[in-house]
């Protein structure tokens, strides 16, 4: 296939068959999940047919995350009873290291943290790996999780959607200073995810939550609410995404529904929870990008108990509705937010590139600018009375809190967005709380 | 809503403000409480005799209050312990700070005794909180039956599994650590018997065969006292020996008597002639 | 009595014949029983079975190690400073007892061993010389850990803001003193003209405050104007520790001179000492990282994507709250 000399050779019609596929620098990566990946190479029937097929392997085995590398070197057979038209197809892998360290900065929503993690590639052979993480961030949270993930047969990816199995555990300490209390999680969970219509995600989790008062001048409502709970859910996620990009998509739409019945196999937590997002960019001329997304959620408190605050919605902030504080609108008992059991929120972006587009197709590019409207609403729903449908509108409808305003948005890798806006809220109650004019906001999902 | 009235400014202002009518005194659930969750039987000698106390200290001053039970009242009030007092804006725990706080209002027993007398009440109260209440929290918590037969299944009696067991070890730890940091957890349940049966007669003693421990009538010494001694008399245990120790004192017992007929029951058959 | 009645306590300061409460509590009985008792400032809290001092004995088999166990064994050897007492008159010196340890020994262990300056300045240099060598380097570490650890759980709490412990614990150790200096007044000691059970206790518990030159010592200055307490303790050190007083002159504690010395000796040891260990603990660890990882020594090659995904999916996570 190489040489100076000029050999015509036309690949493509020379009839070969692959003899041996050899792979070179497995370790403890066990021999049924490799063989799987890279016996199709064995089908080819011709020479281009081998380097597409041998190329199609290696991206799987690299998909698999257990190897550092992936070489592929094809060679005629030899031996005594060599095939004159068979070649051998070795491919030279390198494993990932039993155990590595990781540190790194995270931003979230308007936070960021340290994260330090050890992970254990393919721990026991089967590139399933152990995931242990502990952060720490800026507002006083911090977290420790253990996640033990493992690919179902036949789809071993971990970045797009497939089948996979993940069991984890974790504790999380967070405080909710627009409520006044602080939270800590203590949790396992187990989650099972497949492609089917898109992507479904089965989730169980059981989670003791220890709630406190953040200071003395907690209110009483949220006093209250001190003391221990234990979660048991189950939690089902439908996301269907088509979006080209989840940070800054110019075309494409998504869809994401998440319903979660708690109070399942034990626990004193009980309600059902629905909660659904969609989003729809279109690309109009000039690179502009006309975006609009639509959420909402309700819940209902079941078997006679009463919605706790860290199981209700909030609203409000830089990346939801934006114009008003972190969770900064709805009830309120003695200046702490109480949240709702029903939610709405509706945006609608135009986004084009920075003006003169400086830096165009480079750095440009992580820039955009956006003009925005955004509007929701934070309810309490009568579901004793579920067909009133005048009445859910009524309280969806009244006090509507809205916002329009400007601004600038920055790419920072490829999982989260900053943006500076200036914004002018509108439909504000008393209580609520107002952030006019310059507000800067971090996070991964943008309403 | 401090609970410790440090601040003069705030002092000041609650003193200007009369007695709220809706103060309520939150305590945990009793065995025997009507009209809520009757499984939940929840409150635990040393919480119980606390509540106790601040319940007949606020019936001596004759000030009007609602008992609400609340099955987390420990996390509720702001210095973890029950029982804990809302009155208005403000919330206090424990038998101290609620003194000092209902007497910003105007209302304390104290004020009738003279120097030498309030030091004594002072040092007979820190008697009582000091050796009576740790022995309640040593005999609840590091008696290994007491613990397993009453304490643990009592403290975890709200919770669903498996929170339950693991929350009352989790107490069980706490109270454990606090009372080695005291020195109280390297004694023999004989040892703490001798102290009890020690401030018992020294109350008795100090007590002779009045009503009250001072002359001049009920003060927060009584109140205190009636909050233990009627808690160690009337909860039931794994066997009788701290309520024996207790008997051996015919004035406590008649103590107790007095105070329960008159602050409790006369004040319970008061509203409805 | 065939053998003499032994205290093991620690050492004695300015002027005191042991700077412990519990110790002199029990020194002080014995002088006012008038126990013969023979002091041994062992100064090493690990020869005691309980791990604290005093420790007293007599004989071999009669080890007591709480100082209430010794008193009511003295009592019962007829060394007794409470013949007078009426019944009424005891229980008030239990009161008493519990009120020093409820409301006092809070705010003193907070001004020897919690407030930072006199920790640095004056108890742990104090503890470190009178201590034996090896246990004098985390003696009074660990002392202070037992201090912070009973305040913490008696007296601290989330609810707290800072500085409101301390804050409370001076103002209860101040009224304290204020109902003790009542309670005694114009008289000699507590119960008129001779010393009982209950002046041994309070004279052990204040005369440290008042002798210990701490660096901060608002517990000191408060004592200080209680006058008849001051008088009190000058009496009692007097008229029972005549000899104690005197030494006080040679053995003033000079926190600053006598201990640079000292630590700079101690130090360079200590420093030696860790510089060395930290040597062999590198050589091991790093010998190991050999052995283990030979030849592997690139950056871990995690996908960038991988990290991505693993972000992306624990932010969500939170999101769903909102």
């Amino acid at each position: 296939m190489e040489g100076h000399e000029r050999h015509e050779i036309v690949l493509d019609s020379k009839p070969v068959k692959v003899e041996r596929v050899h792979v070179d620098g497995l370790g403890r990566t066990k021999d049924d999940i490799i063989v799987r990946e890279v016996k199709d190479v064995l089908n080819s029937t011709s020479f281009e047919d081998v380097i597409l097929r041998s190329h199609h392997a290696k991206t799987r085995l690299e998909r698999l995350g257990i190897f550092k590398n992936v070489g592929i070197f094809i060679d005629t057979s030899k031996g005594p009873e060599a095939d004159p038209n068979g070649l051998e197809v070795t491919f030279e892998v390198k494993e990932l290291r039993p155990l590595t360290g990781t540190a790194n900065t995270m931003v979230g929503n308007n936070e960021g943290s340290m994260v330090f993690g050890v992970r254990m590639p393919n721990i026991f052979g089967r590139a399933e790996k152990v995931v242990s993480e502990y952060s720490y961030s800026n507002k006083q949270r911090s977290s420790f999780a253990v996640t033990f993930m493992k690919p179902l047969h036949g789809n071993p990816d971990y970045s797009t959607p497939g089948g996979r199995l993940n069991i984890s555990g974790w504790k999380t300490v967070r405080h909710f200073p627009w409520s006044s209390y602080r939270e800590v999680d203590r949790g396992v969970a187990s989650e099972i995810t497949f492609p089917l219509l898109g992507q479904q995600t089965l989730r169980w989790e059981g989670v003791w939550r220890e709630l406190g008062c953040l200071t003395r001048m907690a209110s009483f409502a949220v006093r209250e609410q001190a003391g221990h709970s234990l979660k048991s859910s189950l939690k089902h996620t439908y996301v269907v995404d088509s979006r080209d990009d989840p940070i800054l998509p110019t075309k494409g739409a998504m869809f994401k529904l998440n319903q979660e019945l708690a109070g399942i196999a034990g626990g004193d937590v009980k309600f059902l929870k629905e909660d659904v997002e969609l989003q729809v960019n279109k690309e109009l001329v000039w690179d502009t990008i006309v975006s609009c997304s639509l959420r909402g959620g309700i819940m209902k408190p079941l078997k006679g108990t009463s919605s706790r605050i860290n199981d209700r919605f909030f609203l409000g902030g830089p990346t939801t509705l934006r114009g008003f504080d972190m969770h900064g609108i709805g009830p309120k008992s003695e200046g702490d937010f109480m949240g709702g059991e029903g939610f709405w929120a509706a945006g609608l972006h135009l986004y084009t590139p920075l003006p003169f587009r400086p830096g165009k197709g480079g750095f440009g590019e992580l820039f955009r600018t956006h003009m925005f409207v955004t509007a929701g609403n934070l309810f309490q729903p009568n579901l004793e009375d579920m067909y009133n449908y005048r009445d859910h509108w009524a309280r969806m409808a009244s006090d509507v809190r809205w916002s329009y305003g400007v601004g600038v948005l920055f790419r920072l890798g490829r999982i989260a967005r900053l943006e500076l806006n200036y914004c002018i809220p509108g439909g504000a109650r008393t209580g609520d709380k107002v952030s006019e004019s310059v507000q800067l906001g971090v996070g991964v999902t943008f309403l | 809503m401090s609970s410790l009235l440090a601040d003069a400014a705030i002092v000041q202002k609650m003193a200007s403000e009369p007695w709220p009518d809706d103060v309520c005194l939150y305590q945990p659930y009793k065995s025997n409480e009507v009209g809520t969750a009757d499984s939940v039987q929840q409150v635990l000698l040393p919480d119980n005799a606390q509540c106790l106390a601040v319940q007949c200290y606020l019936q001596m001053c004759g000030l009007p209050f609602r008992t609400v039970l609340r099955t987390n009242a420990e996390h509720m009030s702001p210095s973890g312990k029950p029982p804990f007092l809302r009155a208005g804006p403000y919330v206090i725990s424990e038998v101290d700070p609620i003194i000092k706080f209902v007497s910003t209002k105007g209302h304390s027993l104290s004020d009738k005794l003279d120097r030498p007398q309030q030091a004594e009440m002072k040092a007979y109260l820190a008697l009582v909180q000091g050796t009576l209440g740790n022995a309640e929290l040593y005999i609840s918590w590091c008696d290994p039956t007491t613990a397993s037969e009453i304490s643990r299944p009592r403290y975890s009696s709200p919770y669903p599994w498996p929170l339950n067991t693991l929350l009352a070890y989790r107490k069980q730890w706490d109270v454990q650590n606090q009372l080695k940091a005291l020195g109280w957890y390297s004694k023999t349940l004989e040892e703490v018997y001798d102290e009890v049966d020690n401030c018992c007669k020294a109350l008795a003693q100090r007590l002779g065969n009045h009503h009250y421990f001072f002359k001049q009538g009920p003060t927060e010494l009584d109140a205190l006292v009636f909050g233990h001694l009627y808690t160690i008399l009337t909860t039931p245990l794994t066997d009788n020996s701290l309520a024996d120790i207790v008997k051996e004192y015919s004035n406590l017992i008649n103590f107790c008597r007095h105070i329960e007929k008159k602050f409790f029951e006369e004040r319970e058959r008061g509203p409805k002639d | 009595m065939a053998a003499p009645m032994e205290l093991w306590c620690w050492k004695g300061d300015w002027g005191l014949p042991s700077i412990d409460v519990d110790c002199l509590t029990v020194i002080a009985y014995a002088k006012f029983a008038g126990a013969p008792l023979k002091l041994k400032k062992i100064n090493n809290p690990w020869k005691s079975p309980s791990g604290s001092l005093p420790v007293f004995k007599n004989g071999e088999d009669l080890v007591f190690t709480s100082p209430g166990r010794i008193l009511d064994y003295l009592r019962q050897e007829k060394f007794n400073a409470d013949y007078e007492l009426t019944a009424k008159q005891s229980s008030d010196v239990v009161a008493f007892t519990s009120l020093l340890e409820e409301k006092f020994i809070p705010a003193m262990l907070h001004s020897f061993w919690m407030d930072a300056r006199n920790y640095v300045d004056f108890s742990r240099p104090w503890y470190a010389r009178a201590l034996p060598f090896p246990l004098n380097f985390f003696v009074p570490g660990r002392m202070q850990q037992a201090a912070e650890g009973r305040l913490q759980y008696t007296r601290g709490g989330d609810h707290l803001i800072d500085g409101e412990m301390e804050s409370q614990i001076y103002r209860d150790a101040k009224e304290c003193l204020n109902l003790l200096s009542g309670r005694l007044g114009e008289q000699d000691f507590f119960f008129g003209q001779s010393p009982t059970t209950l002046d041994a206790i309070v004279f052990a518990h204040i005369a440290p405050v008042l002798k210990a030159p701490l660096p901060s010592n608002q517990l000191q200055n408060h004592l200080k104007n209680c006058n008849n307490l001051v008088n009190f303790c000058a009496r009692v050190t007097s008229r029972y520790f005549p000899s104690d007083s005197e030494d006080a002159d040679h053995s003033t504690f000079t926190p600053s001179t006598v201990d640079d010395r000292q630590y700079s000796t101690t130090n360079k040891i200590l420093s030696a000492g860790v510089a060395i260990a930290a040597m062999v603990a590198y050589a091991l660890l790093s010998g190991l990282v050999q052995i283990d990882m030979s030849g592997d020594d690139d950056v871990p090659a995690v996908p960038e994507s991988d990290i991505n995904v693993e972000n992306f999916r624990f932010q969500e996570e939170e999101q769903e709250d909102d």
